[in-house]
């Protein structure tokens, strides 16, 4: 291993960071969101964001043109992940939590495993659709790009226009995340229902729809974010939970529960220090390395996550 | 407790059982009276017993789901795959050699294959102990999903790390996979490696069951605060819970290393895990027949499902973890233990 400790390489590490970042942001805010409501640690969260990315691939690669191309598919992703999330709801979570007004550890266990279940079926779904395990591999060739040249060169950093694009939907998904937390009615009940679910049943408001409407929106965000994710790396397959997913946990924990702009931010950090790492190091997987030990450092030392100040 | 009672329980009785009836199996496969597909599904068998059994010990026992507990399959693995092509690359040249030409000696061939056998399991061990009780004593102060989630942090973070030390530092390495060279290893030697894994982890999770650990971690599973007042120190007892089942997995590595070879992402992949977490919920939480049962429940419907729609088993081993989970939270041996007091005594 050789480290490239020079200057470009540094700027590359933290500019990419944030780019990179910034989609991982955007992937994550759908497991916080579930996550601080429900206290339901989504583990099908990861299996969405594929299924959202796979269809805008299979999609693109069909009937791709000026018209559908991943950014206007991104749009569409959200309506097929609202429905996901309906699904995700009646089959995995309204048995096991729907009526409970406070988790238990129990029931917060039992949830872990009906979201595993239904990602498997996601995950095992692929497979069926596409033929033979393990050699299937989509690489939609995405000759979509923003006109000639398909990057900006700035000195030696060079910067590809498709994923300044998606970092900047990234950074308005997680914006309207948090406008539609914050602004709307619906919004207010969600957030209601984290703090005291039994509380906001006494105001006239059943907590069961509110639980289904957080399952849709974060399900819906989450495959819009796949979206994201394909017209980023250009290719996609199933594989890609085993990043999407942990590194979304990396994510949560680093932003912190339930704050749907501090998960972003959490983005945008672990985003730089994957990139820097990566560009330093040139060792993918000292990288992950690294951000996977942060999840386990960050559980143990500061589990509120880095922006929140302790008891706020 | 006293040694004699231990042994006239039908817990004991059950794993003793069990035990001769492998070992039987085993016998009449080296004679070769018995199929060779019955060797292997005994083996297959054994190893979701084992696996179910190792996580038990802290999941069942305790109440604490290690999620990312697959992490010392795949540490085993790589320990033995390690051991056989780097600590012993010579040996291993000869006696590839040495087999390949037809000229070893079978008791020369069995104690070298022995003796990586011991050596993997030693390193094994060291690894696997070392890790858990220095990130136990970290994640073991999280509750619930936290430690769930910190364990699968764990998982991806040695995943990493052995593929990063395999790039510079093993040079049999092909890409995230070693091999294990043609050293002379039977269907019968696979049998009896995973036999003494089999032996050793159906008695070590029995004993910590009966054991005055093992009414500990019951205390703490049904109410962790209530247990530390009543003067049960539960942060050593999880502690040693979390190290005894990284041991126990570590071992069905080494074994499944020495059938298959070392596969990364294979070894280390969470789908080890549901097995293990699917086997003790679909037995029963907290019961040492459980993931016994659970893996009689389990290989069957894998068996099946794998030779009548391969595709589609991920996708039905899904459903099933839904709907076992939400129909049924207690479990078989749970129902069972419910039903009647009788049944109660038996199944432990």
């Amino acid at each position: 291993m050789e480290l490239a400790l020079t200057l470009p390489a540094i700027v590359r590490g933290i500019v990419n960071g944030l780019i990179y970042g910034s989609l991982l942001g955007s992937v994550a805010v759908g497991l916080s969101l579930i996550w601080g409501v429900m206290k339901v640690v989504n583990l099908a969260h990861g299996h969405i964001v594929v299924l959202g990315g796979m269809l805008t691939a299979f999609l693109f690669m069909k009937y791709g043109g000026a018209y559908i191309n991943p950014i206007t598919l991104f749009v569409f992703m959200t309506a097929v992940g609202a429905a996901m999330g309906f699904v995700l709801y009646w089959t995995a979570l309204h048995n096991i939590i729907g009526k409970a007004d406070i988790i238990t550890l129990k029931l917060e266990m039992s949830s872990l495993m009906t979201t595993f279940g239904i990602g498997l079926i996601i995950y095992g779904l692929h497979y069926v659709i596409n033929g033979i395990y393990p050699d299937y591999v989509t690489e939609p060739s995405l000759g979509w790009s923003l006109g000639k040249p398909p990057y900006i060169q700035i000195e030696f950093l060079r910067i590809e226009k498709t994923r300044l694009l998606v970092a900047a939907l990234g950074l308005t998904l997680a914006l309207m995340t948090h406008l539609f937390m914050n602004k709307t009615m619906i919004g207010l009940h969600i957030r209601a229902a984290a703090q005291d679910s039994r509380a906001l049943a006494l105001a006239g408001v059943d907590p069961i729809k509110v639980k289904l409407a957080a399952t849709i929106v974060a399900s819906a965000v989450a495959a819009a974010s796949g979206a994201l994710y394909v017209a980023y790396q250009k290719s996609i397959s199933p594989l890609a939970e085993h990043i999407v997913a942990p590194l979304s946990f990396v994510i949560v924990v680093l932003g912190g529960l339930g704050s749907i702009l501090g998960t972003y931010a959490g983005g945008l950090v672990l985003g730089v220090i994957y990139m820097l790492i990566w560009n330093i190091t040139g060792e993918q997987a000292l990288s992950l390395s690294v951000a996977f030990a942060l999840l386990v450092v960050m559980l143990v030392l500061r589990p509120q996550g880095l922006f929140i100040k302790e008891g706020g | 407790m006293g040694i004699t009672r231990i042994l006239s329980r039908p817990g004991f009785i059950l794993a003793s059982l069990l035990v001769v009836i492998t070992g039987l199996i085993g016998l009449l496969g080296q004679q070769g009276i018995a199929p060779k597909i019955a060797l292997s599904m005994t083996v297959d068998l054994m190893k979701f017993m084992g696996i179910g059994l190792a996580m038990a010990v802290i999941m069942s026992y305790a109440g604490y789901v290690s999620f990312g507990h697959s992490v010392f399959i795949g540490l085993g693995s790589f320990a033995a795959a390690y051991t056989v092509t780097v600590l012993e690359a010579e040996k291993t040249k000869q006696l590839s050699k040495a087999v390949i030409a037809g000229t070893i000696e079978p008791s020369v061939l069995r104690a070298a294959l022995i003796q990586f056998y011991v050596e993997s399991i030693l390193i094994a061990i060291l690894i696997s102990a070392a890790i858990a009780l220095t990130v136990g004593l970290a994640v073991l102060r999280l509750r619930g999903a936290y430690f769930a989630i910190a364990t699968i942090g764990l998982n991806f973070t040695v995943l990493n790390a052995v593929k990063l030390f395999m790039k510079y530092k093993v040079p049999t390495a092909v890409g995230d996979i070693i091999f294990i060279p043609n050293i002379g290893i039977t269907d019968t030697t696979i049998y009896w490696m995973h036999f003494a894994s089999f032996v050793a982890t159906i008695y070590i999770a029995y004993l910590v069951k009966v054991s005055r650990l093992g009414y500990g971690l019951s205390a703490i599973r049904e109410d962790e605060d209530a247990a530390e007042v009543m003067g049960v120190p539960t942060f050593k007892y999880k502690v040693i819970a979390f190290t005894i089942a990284a041991i126990l997995a570590s071992l069905w590595g080494v074994s499944t290393a020495f059938r298959e070879s070392f596969k990364a992402d294979d070894h280390f992949s969470l789908l080890h895990s549901v097995i293990m977490i699917l086997e003790n919920s679909a037995g029963g939480i907290g019961t040492f027949t459980g993931p016994i049962i659970g893996a009689l429940i389990y290989y069957p419907l894998k068996y099946l499902t794998q030779t009548v729609a391969a595709e589609l088993a991920l996708a039905i081993l899904g459903g099933l973890i839904v709907v076992i989970v939400t129909f049924f939270p207690e479990g078989i041996v749970g129902l069972l233990r419910a039903s009647s007091p009788k049944l109660r005594k038996v199944l432990e």
